[in-house]
Order: structure tokens, then C-alpha cells, then sequence
């Protein structure tokens, strides 16, 4: 298979180069500000992030000059309600979603444009008698009247001293961000397989010809290196889903990749999204399992009765700790590599000099280069996990 | 490329993702314990983390009982 030579050789210089490129920033760090500080604060203030930013936009408006890095992580690889194409706030061009929402006097809808990107609920839209404020990216019912602040949600501390928002939320079914690039790569798969299937028809038995010999080689791979090795004999059932997962998350891995329109979203690094695709894995084993699969769970053959009874929850809890393990591992991958690429872009403003931008740009890149192999190896690894913990529940024992 | 070779190789990448997979299995089981004796000392209110403390060191012999036995699985 072509793909291997690339893990195998190009591994070791890739590693090389990293460690490069690791070596040369902890120098420059030490040298000028310390970024360690920058990236603790990227990864660390998560939970704090919401003071923060509401403090730092007040501030933005006083001092435009300060550069608040975590803010705009946070806000790039988060969800939104609104697509930006280009530039920043007002200035910038936006493509609005729609606004979807189940309340208590039943469904409304209307434009993300109307919060007129608002986000700490000093904006309060009003629709069918009832009025919507939006506040770190949710929506919540409005309060009558503001508050000192001009905010029409109420805050409150909680005992680890976060500031929450205390109104009720409607039910949100809105067409954000992600969900729009969710449909976008249904779409596009429909297509590309829909064009694939018709070529197998068209040239039955002959060689296959324009898209459908690009997509062959892909699906060919996931049977024969993915489905048959961990599910043996049983592997054509479980295809459907295994390509479907494939190809789902390989393409928006891709997507999140592209910095502009139709992409940038951060679908496959988003926990709700991995959550649910592992639980389709572990529904799968769940109600796919046979008969051995739940007797080595809750009562495992060949060891005394103490240790059986000892043994079933640990089997037990293995069973729940595998699935979160491959969500945890797909958003935290995807993740990782998103905040990478935009903490090296924010050495500039960090920096505040021009002259970094080359060595941070090109370091964008490369990092940029090795997240097309990360896009394609987490696909590879969420769809072999499936098909191997499937293949320990379909197993037969002889 | 030797057809002893590709298959190998195709081994080497399942091995990858089954051992990687051991490491965040880990993670999981250890921080589901935690979790679990976290939500117990809030709830009984204790001063000292105990039950945090006594079931992380259950999760770690519960996650090294896993990796144990899924290398003798895979033999």
C-alpha cells in the first residue's frame, strides 16, 4: 500500500523536525516573553474564560491595542451562530445562520443577525412576546429589565467562584457553525458516493473511471485493513458503518482544516459531536454482543468465584471507559491541533513585531502539513477501534 | 513491495492504534474513578479528598488490570 512508506520513514523526520521546532521556541521564549504563560493560559483558564472575556471586551473597547489571545482561541474553535468569511465584528463580512428555537409558547426562528453579534447579553431580541438575550454563545430568555451593566441576563457566582448565567434556555435546535458544516459534508459524501455507485453500475466488471477510482482504493482499504483484520468473516455487515464513519470524519477533519468559507469549523473537535459517534460504537457492541462477550463480562470462565464477582464491574466499567476513551481521543486531537495552529499565527500580536511573522508562519504551516496526516490517521484509528472492540463482541470462541 | 512486507506493515499500524488505545483506556478508567470519589466527597462533605484519593488508586490497579489483560487478548 502507498500509504505506509509515510508512516514508517517519514515518521522519524517528522519527529526530527519537531523537536526542532520545539527546541528553537523554548529557546525564544526564554530569550523574550514568556509563552510558556501564553499557553498555560490558552489550556489552564479554560473554566476562567468567561470572566475573562466579558473583562476583556470591555477593556478592547477602552484599548484596542491589547491583543487578548485566549479570547480568540476560544472563540475560533468554539461553535457559533454566525460564519465569518472574512475580517472581524462590524467590519467583517459574516454569513448569518438561522435561529431555531423550541420555547415555552412553542417554535420561533429568526436571524443570528438581529443579536448583531452581541454575545454578553447587552442585546435583547424580541420575537412572538417573548425576548432572547445571548450570552458566551447560548441563548436565554431576557430579563425584564437590565442590569447595571446593560446586561439582560442575570450572573451569579458559583461556589468554585465562576460567574454563570442564571436565566432559563430555551430549547436550541439553531443551524450554527458546526451543524451547518455537518450537513455541507453530508451533502458532499451523498454526492461522491452516489457518483461512485453509478459508475459501478455503468462499468460493470470494467476499471473504474474519474471519482469512483478515486473513492475505490479508500474503501478498499477500510475493508481490508480495517474491517477484515478485527472482525473477521463478519466484517460485511459492520462496512456500512465503518465507511460511514471513515469518511464522515476524514472529511470534516479535512474541513476544519481549510481556513476560509465552507470550512473552519471545528466539528470533529467538538465533544458533543465525538460523544455521539462513540456511542454508536458502543450501542453497536452493546446490542451486536454475543453470548461470550457478556458471560466474560459478568462472569468470567476459568477463574474462582471470589475473583468473578470481583472481576464483573471492573468488566463492566471497561466496557463505558472504552467508547469515552475514543470520543475523549478524537476532540482532544483535533483540538490540540487547532489551538497549535492558532497560538503559532498569535505570536505576532503577541510578539507585537513583524519580524516573527515569518518564523510563525511558517511553523503554521508545517504544523498545517502534519494535521492533514493527523486529520486522516484519527479517521483511521476512531473507524480500527470500532471495528476491533465490535470484533471482540462478535467474536466467536471455540 | 514484498507481499510479506505490506502485511506487516498493515500489523504495525493495527498494533499503533490498539496500544494508543490502551493509554487513553487508562486515562479513561483513572479519571472515571476520580470522577466517581470526587462526587463522593462532595456528597459526604469530607475535609480530606479520602475517596478521591482511595478510588484513583483503585482506577490506576483497575486500568492496569485492563491493559494486562488485553495483551494477552491480543496474543
Amino acid at each position: 500500500m502507498y500509504y505506509n512508506p509515510v508512516f514508517v520513514s517519514r515518521v522519524k523526520q517528522v519527529i526530527v523536525a519537531f523537536t526542532l521546532f520545539l527546541a528553537f521556541f523554548v529557546s525564544k521564549a526564554q530569550a523574550a516573553t514568556p509563552i510558556d504563560s501564553v499557553i498555560a493560559d490558552t489550556v489552564v483558564t479554560v473554566e476562567n474564560d468567561a470572566q475573562h472575556h466579558e473583562a476583556a471586551s470591555h477593556e478592547a473597547k477602552k484599548e484596542e491595542k491589547g491583543f487578548d489571545i485566549t479570547s480568540f482561541i476560544f472563540h475560533h474553535i468554539s461553535d457559533s451562530h454566525y460564519f465569518t468569511l472574512f475580517g472581524h465584528g462590524e467590519h467583517g463580512i459574516h454569513l448569518h445562520l438561522p435561529i431555531i428555537l423550541w420555547t415555552d409558547k412553542g417554535l420561533v426562528t429568526f436571524s443570528s443577525k438581529e443579536f448583531n453579534f452581541n454575545d454578553d447579553g447587552t442585546v435583547a431580541v424580541e420575537k412572538n412576546g417573548q425576548r432572547f438575550a445571548m450570552a458566551h454563545n447560548k441563548i436565554y430568555y431576557a430579563n425584564e429589565t437590565a442590569d447595571a451593566h446593560g446586561s439582560f441576563v442575570s450572573h451569579e457566582l458559583n461556589d468554585k467562584g465562576d460567574e454563570v448565567v442564571t436565566n432559563a434556555r430555551p430549547l436550541d435546535f439553531s443551524i450554527t457553525k458546526n451543524v451547518f458544516s455537518m450537513l455541507l459534508s453530508i451533502v458532499v459524501l451523498v454526492i461522491l458516493f452516489t457518483a461512485a455507485a453509478r459508475g459501478y453500475k455503468k462499468r460493470n466488471g470494467k476499471a473504474p473511471k474519474g471519482i469512483q477510482s478515486f473513492m475505490e482504493p479508500i474503501i478498499l482499504f477500510v475493508r481490508d485493513d480495517i474491517a477484515r483484520p478485527n472482525l473477521g468473516h463478519k466484517y460485511t455487515k459492520f462496512m456500512p458503518y465503518l465507511l460511514t464513519v471513515f469518511f464522515f470524519i476524514w472529511f470534516n477533519n479535512m474541513l476544519g482544516l481549510v481556513p476560509f468559507f465552507p470550512g473552519g469549523a471545528n466539528v470533529t473537535g467538538n465533544i458533543a459531536m465525538t460523544a455521539v459517534l462513540a456511542a454508536c460504537t458502543y450501542l453497536i457492541t452493546t446490542f451486536k454482543g454475543n453470548k461470550d462477550y457478556w458471560k466474560h463480562i459478568f462472569w468470567m470462565p476459568g477463574v474462582p468465584v471470589p475473583m468473578k464477582i470481583f472481576l464483573a464491574p471492573l468488566e463492566l466499567i471497561g466496557t463505558f471507559t472504552k467508547p469515552i476513551a475514543l470520543a475523549i481521543r478524537l476532540f482532544a486531537n483535533i483540538t490540540a491541533g487547532h489551538i497549535l495552529v492558532m497560538s503559532l499565527l498569535c505570536l505576532i500580536f503577541i510578539f507585537n513585531s513583524i519580524a516573527v511573522a515569518p518564523a510563525s508562519i511558517f511553523f503554521a504551516v508545517f504544523i498545517g502539513l502534519i494535521e492533514f496526516l493527523v486529520a486522516f490517521i484519527q479517521a483511521f484509528i476512531f473507524t480500527t477501534l470500532s471495528a476491533l472492540f465490535i470484533g471482540m463482541a462478535v467474536e466467536e470462541h471455540h | 513491495m514484498g507481499e510479506d512486507k505490506e502485511e506487516k506493515e498493515a500489523k504495525g499500524m493495527n498494533s499503533f492504534a490498539k496500544y494508543s488505545a490502551m493509554a487513553f483506556q487508562m486515562l479513561a478508567t483513572i479519571g472515571l474513578f476520580a470522577f466517581i470519589g470526587y462526587q463522593l466527597d462532595k456528597y459526604t462533605q469530607q475535609k480530606v479528598l479520602i475517596y478521591t484519593s482511595v478510588l484513583g488508586i483503585v482506577g490506576v490497579a483497575a486500568s492496569l488490570y485492563q491493559v494486562v489483560r488485553t495483551l494477552n487478548k491480543n496474543k
